[in-house]
């Protein structure tokens, strides 16, 4: 593959005018050399002392500040600094323009619009890219004048070439120990800018900057960051200069990577194929003056803590009724513009109304306002007013102290639960009181006294007693069950009874209903229920004989009535009427006297 | 006579017991001022412990300066009456004003305030006992009073449980001026993991020498200095003033 010859020749002389390449970084550096009208130029002017030239004027050129960066390099343990300020250059005019800093001279040549411009050469010649032409910083303040402690909104502004990797090494400073940098994000906001035709990724910080000291200062913002570029390789993109001198007739491989590379990534089309750089910078912004005015002496308020900016006071007592001795919450809500450090509260001091406690800060959702909560305790009850609650700033607009207060807030204040008036009495009323040995005031509560606070349950003599309980139960227990008189004869006979009972209804019933057979089955298992638990021996060993020979003739109804069981059981033959009612009352008799019996 | 008569004068007792417990009594004044009193004046005056003299000498260690030691009376004053309301908020704006997150109260731990951690003993005891008896002794067969015999059984293990948690036996407060350094060894030159403020509310986990293995309400565990911490009902109590 070759190239064109004559654009090897102007790349060459721009090459020369730069100033030689980057292996001696020039004072002067310009890129491109060759513009036309509406078309923009980075001029690159370098300081090895930290100083910060002026902006140059040339008539027919606009020359406009794009930030500083600070350049460290190390080379063989030697570390040397450099200061680069980049400059935009806006042509008015077409023409040649010459600039020169010291022994550094490099040249502009505007084209008037439409005209053509010498092409790149097809030469690949290699530069060492400079720090200024990566990124560069900007911070907005708009005020240039501001009293200590007043709040500034600051824009911190970083932009980034594209085609570089950018990490950030620490946050944006102002440059200055006299102010303070709060409300800083953690993150950055990303965005893509561009200028002079070149889409710059951009990081800002919105914040603000509060002066501590009175003076005039100036700004000097720095950003550290670490950036990855690709070294720069001027190489012509041509695509079709292969066709015309390849022997295959098409374009080359590494021109077609070019043109992927500058469609995707947006880049130059020379900036490709270079080896990978990493470079720590401390990118500065430029120096911006900053007077900060003393706060005024006169008219300060005694409660004046220093805050600066235009607030707003809110009050409210939670809850806003109550009985006495219950502590309440007031709430102090300071809200609006400015610097919420300086921001503070003292709190109501107690009274003989109110008992207070100290102010705590209460955490804030809102970076426009600042919350304080003081517990309060009334005292007595009845319609208490607790002290206006006020707060003093300095307006820096009209230059002047104001104290902000609210209407006194009024509790509604019920006597304490089973208040005593001389209680009451002595809880409002005098030091003598107060210096009492017991000098509660808070609300009645039962009062205890102990001798220990040691839990019951940790005592000996709670779990002596337990165990006396114990064995006294289990003892009652174990004697009930070796005495044979155990749960299942007191339960059985709470069965038969239950039993008996039924019986008894269902004999009645049969009797009513003139049924006298079922009369008598009902009766003999009634009969038998009975005598069997007085004797022991189950139901179905109680019969005729057995009556007879337990009790004899005392009997005598029972085995009557065993015989008219079994005869109205197995002949069907029972009797009916005034019989059956005079058999009801035998065995009523016989059933309600048990305890005639042996 | 039935079981349930037999059972009355039982309940009756138990609940006779309970309305002489702590916490459920009739109000008792206590005299009150605005000014501080002199702690040591307090501690030395006292007599066994008492809800008006570990509140008076809460107040005046916060006029003292002391939130820690503070809040260790209202948790002690609390630990005798429970249902005070005015006891815990004393003690919830104590913990606020010393910048020590209160606890958030559960509902079972709420429940479990009803009464005093040795009412909730006496109950559970009760309950068992009564139980037992009407199982073992009465012999009833009715379903129902079998059925409230283990209920009684059961419900005492639940009030055991309520008489655990409420003592407050293996609790501590930070009682140190400057709060305490929570470490991951019991030794005075080990890391810290965490610095504890004044007052803040821990349950004690163990012991090595001279540090206390404790877990704050944030569940961090760690070491922190005996001397640092007060247990809310003293070691080696019982008697006091």
């Amino acid at each position: 593959m070759t190239y064109n010859k004559w654009p090897i020749t102007a790349l060459l002389a721009a090459s020369v005018g730069l100033g030689g390449t980057a292996l001696a970084d020039p004072a002067l550096q310009l890129r491109p050399s060759h513009i036309t009208m509406g078309q923009t130029a980075s001029l690159r002017i370098r300081s090895d002392d930290g100083s910060s030239p002026g902006v140059p004027t040339i008539d027919g050129l606009d020359l406009e500040s794009a930030g500083q960066s600070t350049e460290m390099t190390d080379i063989n343990g030697v570390v040397s600094q450099h200061t680069f300020t980049l400059y935009r250059i806006v042509p008015t005019h077409p023409g040649h323009y010459a600039l020169a800093l010291g022994a550094d001279r490099v040249q502009l040549d505007v084209s008037p619009a439409g005209a053509g411009i010498p092409g790149p050469a097809t030469a690949t010649t290699t530069t060492r890219t400079d720090a200024a032409s990566l990124a560069f910083m900007r911070v907005t303040l708009p005020k240039k004048k501001a009293y200590v402690g007043e709040a500034i909104p600051v824009t911190f502004k970083a932009y980034f070439k594209p085609g570089t990797e950018v990490t950030l090494t620490g946050p944006p400073a102002l440059g200055s120990t006299s102010f303070t940098v709060s409300e800083l994000a953690d993150k950055p906001v990303q965005n893509v800018e561009t200028i002079g035709g070149v889409p710059y990724r951009t990081a800002s910080w919105a914040g603000v900057v509060t002066a501590a000291l009175p003076g005039h200062f100036t700004s000097a913002s720095t950003l550290p960051v670490s950036v990855r570029y690709r070294e720069q390789t001027h190489r012509a993109f041509n695509p079709f200069g292969g066709m015309l001198t390849d022997e295959d007739g098409f374009p080359d491989l590494s021109s077609l990577r070019a043109m992927m590379q500058s469609s995707a990534f947006g880049g130059d089309i020379g900036d490709i194929v270079g080896p990978v750089q990493q470079r720590d910078l401390v990118l500065r912004a430029g120096e911006q003056p900053l007077e900060i005015l003393a706060l005024p002496t006169a008219g300060r308020p005694a409660d004046f803590s220093g805050a600066v900016g235009h607030f707003e006071l809110h009050a409210s007592l939670t809850p806003p009724s109550g009985a006495a001795f219950e502590p309440m919450k007031l709430g102090v809500v300071v809200s609006g513009h400015g610097s919420f450090d300086r921001v503070a509260y003292a709190g109501l001091s107690t009274t003989d109304s109110w008992k207070t406690y100290p102010v705590t800060v209460a955490p804030s959702k809102s970076r426009d306002s600042k919350t304080f909560e003081q517990a309060v305790v009334p005292r007595t009850s009845g319609d208490l007013p607790l002290p206006a609650v006020s707060f003093s700033y300095f307006d820096p607009i009209s230059a002047k102290y104001v104290t902000t207060t609210t209407s006194p807030i009024v509790a509604h204040v019920s006597p304490a639960a089973r208040a005593q008036p001389s209680e009451v009495s002595s809880a409002v009323g005098s030091s003598a009181v107060a210096s009492s040995a017991a000098p509660t005031t808070g609300p009645i509560v039962a009062d205890h006294h102990a001798s220990t606070l040691t839990p019951v349950y940790a005592r000996a003599w709670f779990w002596l007693i337990q165990l006396a309980i114990g064995l006294a139960i289990m003892a009652v227990f174990i004697q009930r069950v070796l005495a044979g008189r155990g749960p299942s004869r007191r339960a059985q006979r709470r069965q038969v009874q239950s039993a008996l009972t039924a019986r008894k209804a269902a004999m009645h019933r049969a009797a009513d209903a003139g049924d006298g057979v079922a009369f008598f089955v009902a009766a003999r298992d009634a009969l038998q229920s009975e005598l069997a638990m007085r004797w022991g021996i189950p139901p179905e060993q109680v019969t005729a004989t057995e009556v007879e020979a337990r009790i004899g003739p005392a009997g005598a109804g029972v085995v009557a009535a065993f015989d008219a069981a079994d005869r109205a059981t197995y002949g069907g033959i029972a009797p009916q009427g005034a019989a059956l009612k005079k058999w009801c009352d035998v065995i009523d008799r016989e059933l309600v006297a048990p305890e005639a019996r042996p | 006579m039935t079981a349930a008569h037999r059972s009355t004068p039982l309940l009756c007792a138990l609940f006779s017991m309970l309305c002489v417990l702590p916490g459920v009594a009739g109000a008792a004044p206590s005299p009150g001022g605005p000014s501080c009193a002199d702690t040591a004046t307090l501690e030395a005056s006292a007599h066994g412990w008492s809800v008006s003299g570990q509140r008076a000498l809460a107040e005046a260690y916060t006029c003292e300066g002391h939130p820690g030691r503070a809040i260790l009376a209202y948790e002690r004053a609390r630990l005798l009456a429970p249902r005070a309301s005015a006891i815990a908020s004393a003690l919830g704006a104590e913990q606020s004003a010393a910048g020590v997150t209160p606890a958030r109260a559960r509902w079972y731990v709420s429940m479990t305030r009803v009464l005093s951690s040795n009412a909730w003993t006496w109950l559970a005891a009760g309950s068992l006992w009564a139980g037992l008896i009407v199982l073992l002794l009465l012999q009833t067969t009715r379903r129902l009073f079998r059925a409230g015999a283990f209920a009684l059984v059961g419900a005492s293990m639940l009030f055991a449980v309520c008489a655990w948690s409420g003592s407050g036996g293996d609790q501590a407060i930070v009682v140190a001026d400057h709060g305490a350094a929570l470490r991951i060894s019991p030794f005075a030159s080990a890391d810290v993991e965490a610095s504890e403020p004044e007052g803040a509310r821990m349950k004690i986990l163990g012991h090595h020498g001279d540090h206390l293995r404790v877990r704050d309400g944030e569940g961090r565990t760690g070491w922190i200095d005996a001397r640092a911490i007060e247990s809310i009902v003293p070691r080696g109590e019982p008697q006091k003033g």
